[in-house]
């Protein structure tokens, strides 16, 4: 039988060996050595049946198909917009994919789309040279308009949405603020500044403790607590 | 024992997660057609032999669903190959005993390098 020498959730470093033995195998974050398996990242290693696997605290964005993200455009070609995603790629958004609009051969981009602003789009493909497309078309796909941009650690945005986005509904309500959380840790926050201020500060709250258990409760009372004092 | 390397579960998925990113390479047709494969994985999946069968046979015949789940990936199946996972990994825990699970991974760590 394998020994599993972690607890369940509890917080792994590159090295630690997580458990000895055959009967158990390497998920995501982990590695096998011989009859060891070894984490290969910092994160909470989850015991699943016989796989052990790490949901990782800290690093960079790596772009997947079917995210939706936040980008910044950084340069406008003939043919498209190239877009930072926050990840060690940028990203092209080509003009058939931009928009509905006919657009006449030649015409000025930068009246759709310039130099600094911000979109919500999709990632449709990553190649294996890591080259990304991404479309508008699609629900929510726009431009953003107003509010302000912050950055979180793209590995705490399932804890910023909640389970079927819970928390950032909760976060919706409490701030009365439109937001919108990007697969790549840009979120965009738009209200009045008080209230702008109060999800920003519950959204770092959230990244700053998304490791510990009975963070719903804990930001519900911030929220509780903060929240008045602000509307 | 034939020479096909045998790959433990985890390994498996990974190559199928690397097939799936092609994006600049044309897939071939599966030539018995992708239903025809899926239902024979589907097959050999819920007839594993029973424990008390030679260890080689076990193995030829996990080797076998092995070459079958990376071939529907290679013909452009692999979400389908990765729905599989779960079952060929309660495969791998039946047909492979304990006590050959590390010699088979040095195996693969040989023919690897």
């Amino acid at each position: 039988m394998s020994e599993i020498k972690i607890k369940d959730k509890s917080i792994a470093v590159p090295g630690e060996t997580l458990a000895v033995g055959m009967d158990t195998l390497p998920g995501a974050g982990t590695y096998r050595q011989d009859e060891k398996i070894i984490a290969n990242r910092i994160g909470l290693a989850v015991v699943e049946g016989r796989t052990i696997k790490l949901i990782p605290l800290s690093g960079r964005y790596i772009p997947k198909t079917g995210d939706t993200i936040i980008c910044k455009v950084i340069d406008v070609g003939f043919n498209g917009w190239r877009l930072d995603t926050n990840s060690a790629y940028s990203a092209m958004l080509p003009i058939k994919d931009a928009t509905s609009d006919f657009i006449a051969r030649g015409a000025n981009l930068t009246q759709y789309y310039d130099l600094g602003d911000y979109l919500v789009c999709k990632i449709v493909n990553v190649t294996s040279q890591k080259l990304i497309d991404v479309s508008m078309k699609g629900p929510g796909l726009r431009k953003l308009k107003g509010g302000r941009i912050i950055e979180v650690d793209s590995n705490k945005v399932p804890r910023i949405i909640g389970k079927q986005g819970s928390m950032v509904m909760m976060i919706k309500d409490a701030a009365k603020c439109n937001i919108v959380v990007g697969q790549n840790g840009i979120i965009w926050i738009d209200g009045e500044p008080l209230n702008e201020l109060l999800a920003i500060q519950t959204i770092k709250k959230i990244e700053k403790e998304s490791h510990m258990s009975g963070l719903t409760d804990k930001i519900k009372e911030f929220l509780e607590k903060n929240g008045n004092a602000k509307n | 024992m034939n020479g096909v390397v045998l790959l433990e579960p985890d390994v498996l998925i990974d190559r199928i997660g690397q097939m799936g990113k092609r994006a600049d390479e044309v897939i071939p047709d599966d030539p018995i057609g992708l239903e025809a494969r899926i239902h024979r994985i589907k097959t050999l999946l819920n007839c594993v032999p029973t424990p008390s069968g030679t260890y080689e046979a076990r193995r030829e015949r996990y080797i076998k669903i092995q070459g079958e789940l990376l071939a529907l990936a290679a013909f452009g199946g692999e979400s389908e190959a990765l729905s599989f996972a779960p079952a060929f990994l309660d495969t791998y825990f039946k047909l492979i005993p304990p006590e050959k699970r590390l010699f088979e991974y040095k195996l693969r760590l040989i023919d690897e390098v």
